[in-house]
């Protein structure tokens, strides 16, 4: 089976520094691949690199078997959707024209919505409970509507790499699991291959099939969630004790070391 | 609503009662146009006079007032139809193309362009007084040149917005230094330049429509064309990209586009200013933000704006013109005061 992205050898650089530097990356339908790292470890310009968003100093990105630099942006974008991590909502546009934004790469541009776009942007809009809110304006919507309307603009692309940089940011308890739950269920009935960066490393690990720990631009860890999130690891990447306990056989990361933990 | 079935309602597209009044509105601004002035010619004349010509029985008017309308004024009204509709739809492609709403079409140096370019023909050619129609051509060409002077000083298509806005501001205070400089070598010619600087729609004729035409006709359809991707370009440039726009070329087009119809205006009739911020904004306050709506009705909206100023330019002093630069001003700062107040009764 095709690899929805394989990656090999990334590297970006900006004034000399590498802010990846030969990082391998991949995630097969279905899977789910979430990268972590302290703050400044290249996460965002990964996942930028990932998604065409900027351009690439050395190695070779793969959509579904399609090397990146020979695709147009539509062709691109039906390979790979991405979500910002702080999305830029225009005022006044309603939920429903937004996420038909998410049907640009499936059109010629100067073409109006087929039939087929509103529908798939009908259903993926029922999928994520957005029905009601159509006609809202996005800027009206509380941030956890906000954030599955721009979910549901990805989802709308189709595409089988779904790329989502620190969806989370913002929400609270409830909509970060929502949201991730939104895009567990889709991975799940349609595979759609995910990569995300999240800071909260219980969630990360809650969600993930497969851990990237990134520091200094390098992939320093990879592998099962267990592998990933141990006390070592993410003690010395990430400068601070922590402690990493198990709830339901998925483990807790818990920042402080054990005294700390029980002093507080 | 139809939520029963699954199936999105796109609510940006443009809507036919938006069209239809806009165009009413140009129409009924165009009667305006060729019935006022120091001679009064009725509408209802005007109107059986063109029944009559078009063989739908009407009336002939006599043929002094069809001098005055069809000879005299006409050129000027469909001028200023021209003119408004081009500045308020390159001025909307600015603001779409740049995420600004304070972007309008001189954004990029156009209108210091065109000033050194009639400058230089005032100045060189007409020693204080050339041609009409060499100071258009020289204003069309200074104005090109301007906008790709900005465009090469910001480094081509790769760079961002702000970087075109900065080099345009740079640009446009070299090429005004140059046009003050020029200017103040001929004591002659400081009046005429002014006086095309400040703007009039006094020296149109068929051919200097003729002229300009083509070039406002492109500008006016590709960024009518290009409407659709500059909605899609307002979630930015990133996730633009993300969604499949081609960004740069999306961008590289649409300024080309305005810019083209921008310096064919200024070259035409000199520095307009306000149609290109104000007719955009009042149709956004009153339709909502998509561009598919605000352009097309915007092309409406600002060619019935610039001839109703321009009745006003030549009618509040009897026999005196006012500069029409002076009268968009003056019109268009409370026009738009009242729009941002009431139109905030949406006209959904």
């Amino acid at each position: 089976m095709t690899a929805a992205l394989a990656a090999t050898g990334l590297t970006v650089r900006v004034g000399g520094r590498a802010l990846v530097d030969d990082v391998e990356l991949t995630a097969s339908p279905g899977e789910w691949v979430t990268v972590i790292g302290p703050n400044g470890a290249g996460k965002t310009t990964l996942v930028h690199a990932v998604a065409g968003l900027r351009s690439l100093d050395g190695g070779r990105v793969a959509l579904s078997g399609r090397d990146l630099l020979t695709l147009s942006s539509r062709a691109r974008a039906s390979l790979v959707a991405f979500v910002p991590q702080t999305p830029v909502v225009p005022e006044g546009l309603s939920v429903a024209d937004y996420v038909l934004l998410g049907r640009v790469a499936h059109r010629s541009l100067l073409r109006g919505e087929t039939p087929r776009d509103r529908a798939v942007v009908g259903e993926v809009m029922a999928r994520l409970d957005l029905t009601e809110l159509a006609l809202r304006s996005v800027h009206t919507l509380s941030g956890g509507e906000r954030q599955r309307a721009v979910i549901a603009r990805a989802l709308a692309q189709e595409a089988p790499l779904l790329v989502l940089d620190e969806p989370t940011t913002g929400l609270d308890l409830r909509h970060q699991l929502d949201v991730l739950q939104v895009v567990a269920e889709e991975r799940r009935s349609r595979r759609i291959a995910v990569l995300a960066t999240l800071h909260d490393l219980t969630l990360a690990g809650r969600f993930a099939d497969r851990i990237v720990l990134l520091d200094g631009g390098r992939t320093v860890a990879t592998g099962a969630v267990r592998d990933v999130l141990t006390e070592e690891l993410l003690c010395a990447h990430y400068g601070v004790a922590v402690t990493v306990l198990e709830h339901d056989g998925v483990p807790v990361v818990v920042p402080g070391s054990p005294s700390a933990v029980r002093v507080t | 609503m139809r939520t029963g079935a699954r199936e999105a309602t796109p609510s940006a597209a443009l809507r036919a009662r938006h069209l239809v009044a806009a165009i009413a509105f140009a129409v009924v601004a165009t009667g305006v146009g060729l019935s006022v002035g120091s001679v009064h010619v009725p509408i209802t004349a005007i109107v059986k006079d063109v029944a009559w010509r078009a063989g739908l029985g009407g009336q002939p008017m006599s043929p002094v007032d069809a001098i005055i309308v069809w000879t005299l004024r006409a050129p000027r009204v469909v001028m200023a139809l021209l003119v408004g509709g081009t500045l308020a739809v390159a001025g909307g492609s600015y603001q779409g193309v740049f995420r600004n709403p304070l972007a309008d079409p001189y954004l990029l140096g156009i209108a210091s362009g065109a000033g050194l370019g009639a400058t230089i023909a005032i100045v060189t050619i007409g020693g204080g007084g050339a041609e009409p129609g060499v100071t258009t051509i020289f204003a069309f060409v200074g104005a090109l040149v301007a906008v790709a002077l900005t465009w090469l000083v910001a480094g081509r298509g790769g760079a961002g917005p702000t970087t075109l806005i900065l080099a345009g501001v740079a640009v446009a205070s070299v090429l005004a230094a140059g046009q003050t400089l020029l200017q103040q070598t001929s004591s002659l010619a400081v009046a005429h330049v002014y006086y095309w600087l400040l703007g009039s729609l006094a020296s149109a004729t068929w051919s200097s429509i003729l002229g300009v035409l083509p070039y406002m006709a492109v500008s006016v359809a590709v960024c009518l064309v290009c409407a659709r991707l500059l909605d899609v370009l307002s979630v930015g440039e990133l996730e633009s990209a993300s969604l499949g726009l081609p960004v740069v070329a999306v961008r590289t087009t649409v300024i080309a586009a305005a810019s083209l119809g921008a310096a064919a205006a200024v070259s035409a009739a000199g520095l307009i200013g306000f149609v290109g911020i104000v007719v955009p904004h009042a149709v956004r306050l009153m339709v909502g933000v998509s561009y598919r709506r605000i352009l097309v009705l915007s092309l409406f909206g600002g060619a019935g704006f610039l001839v109703l100023a321009d009745v006003l330019a030549r009618s509040i002093l009897a026999g005196q013109e006012l500069p029409i630069g002076v009268v968009t001003a003056i019109l268009g700062v409370p026009f738009f005061v009242l729009v941002l107040h009431v139109g905030r009764l949406r006209l959904r």
